[in-house]
């Protein structure tokens, strides 16, 4: 909990500093939000020139709605959103869709346990391949709740913040998704289910 | 119990796999960059601002303009529709809904003064 509210007190600082417009405030946080941002939106749209597109426009807003921010979540979280309604705008604009049906695959997650040599599957650099194939071959909504759980470490509920989805929704996204993912250890050869 | 118990193992495989992928990256500079644009923003919005309020007073004063050239005949045409009006008739309906509604707006602003208080 201190932690959170250190996090909202260097939120608040950075925040009146781009509101006052400050020298290099908005470059600090843009520098500090960059990776996620730019790791969530190109996990949704996959495409370079787009994700960077996408990034300018999601970072425009921010700076245009600042003034609205309420530290009701923390700071990232509000800009995840940001950037994740940025890059559904652009998925409605190409016309694609957000979620894919598939639901067997949580009770195949349940069905699996761990019985496999972790350390070994980490070197693994086929499998590990493999796993990063799949995670891209993932619909956006089930990407980017992987991404940003596993690779930024936000927590299940900020997630449903920036994805506006409930937090059963989101779990039973990722369960999903693990679900999928699991189906690419159980397929490797020596590796056991 | 067991159902809801996480999978740590393949949690940390694709916590590996993630961490360990080639991930896109945001170009060097792109946070100076950014800065620039959002800078420019504000006078570019000011523009766009000062353009749409010439646009509105200009299609203000052509309507205006517009207008002055058939008011006569639109005020002939209406005084010619309205001369065979029931007016008493009209009048009465539009006073009786007219006081129906100041009382529901009475009703209304005296039930909340008393949640308030």
């Amino acid at each position: 909990v201190s932690g959170k509210a250190a996090q909202i007190e260097e939120d608040r600082i950075l925040v009146a500093g781009v509101l006052e417009r400050r020298d290099g405030a908005f470059e600090t946080l843009v520098g500090r939000h960059q990776r996620l941002v730019w790791h969530m939106i190109h996990g949704v749209v996959r495409h370079p020139e787009d994700t960077r597109d996408v990034c300018q426009e999601a970072f425009l807003r921010v700076h245009r709605e600042l003034h609205r921010f309420r530290f009701e979540s923390l700071l990232s979280t509000w800009i995840a959103r940001i950037a994740w309604h940025a890059a559904l705008r652009h998925l409605e604009r190409k016309r694609l869709p957000v979620v894919s049906l598939d639901d067997d695959e949580g009770a195949l997650a349940k069905q699996v346990t761990d019985d496999f040599d972790l350390e070994a599957s980490c070197a693994n650099t086929q499998l590990l391949e493999c796993l990063h194939a799949a995670i891209e071959a993932l619909p956006p909504l089930k990407r980017a709740v992987i991404t940003l759980h596993y690779l930024e470490d936000v927590a299940i509920g900020e997630i449903a913040i920036i994805v506006d989805r409930p937090e059963g929704t989101v779990k039973s996204e990722l369960l999903r998704a693990r679900g999928r993912l699991r189906k690419v250890l159980i397929n490797q050869p020596g590796e056991s289910s | 119990m067991n159902e809801d118990r996480p999978d740590e193992k393949f949690d940390a495989l694709l916590r590996h796999t993630l961490s360990h992928a080639p991930m896109p990256e945001p170009p060097p500079g792109f946070a100076r960059e950014m800065a620039a644009l959002a800078a420019d923003e504000p006078e570019a919005a000011a523009v766009e601002i000062w353009i749409t309020r010439v646009l509105v007073i200009l299609v203000v004063l052509a309507s205006g303009a517009g207008a002055l050239f058939v008011i006569d005949s639109i005020a002939l045409r209406l005084q010619r529709l309205l001369d065979g009006a029931p007016w008493p008739l009209l009048l009465t309906a539009a006073a009786a809904i007219g006081g129906i509604k100041l009382a529901e707006i009475a009703r209304a602003a005296v039930a909340g003064k008393t949640r308030r208080a």
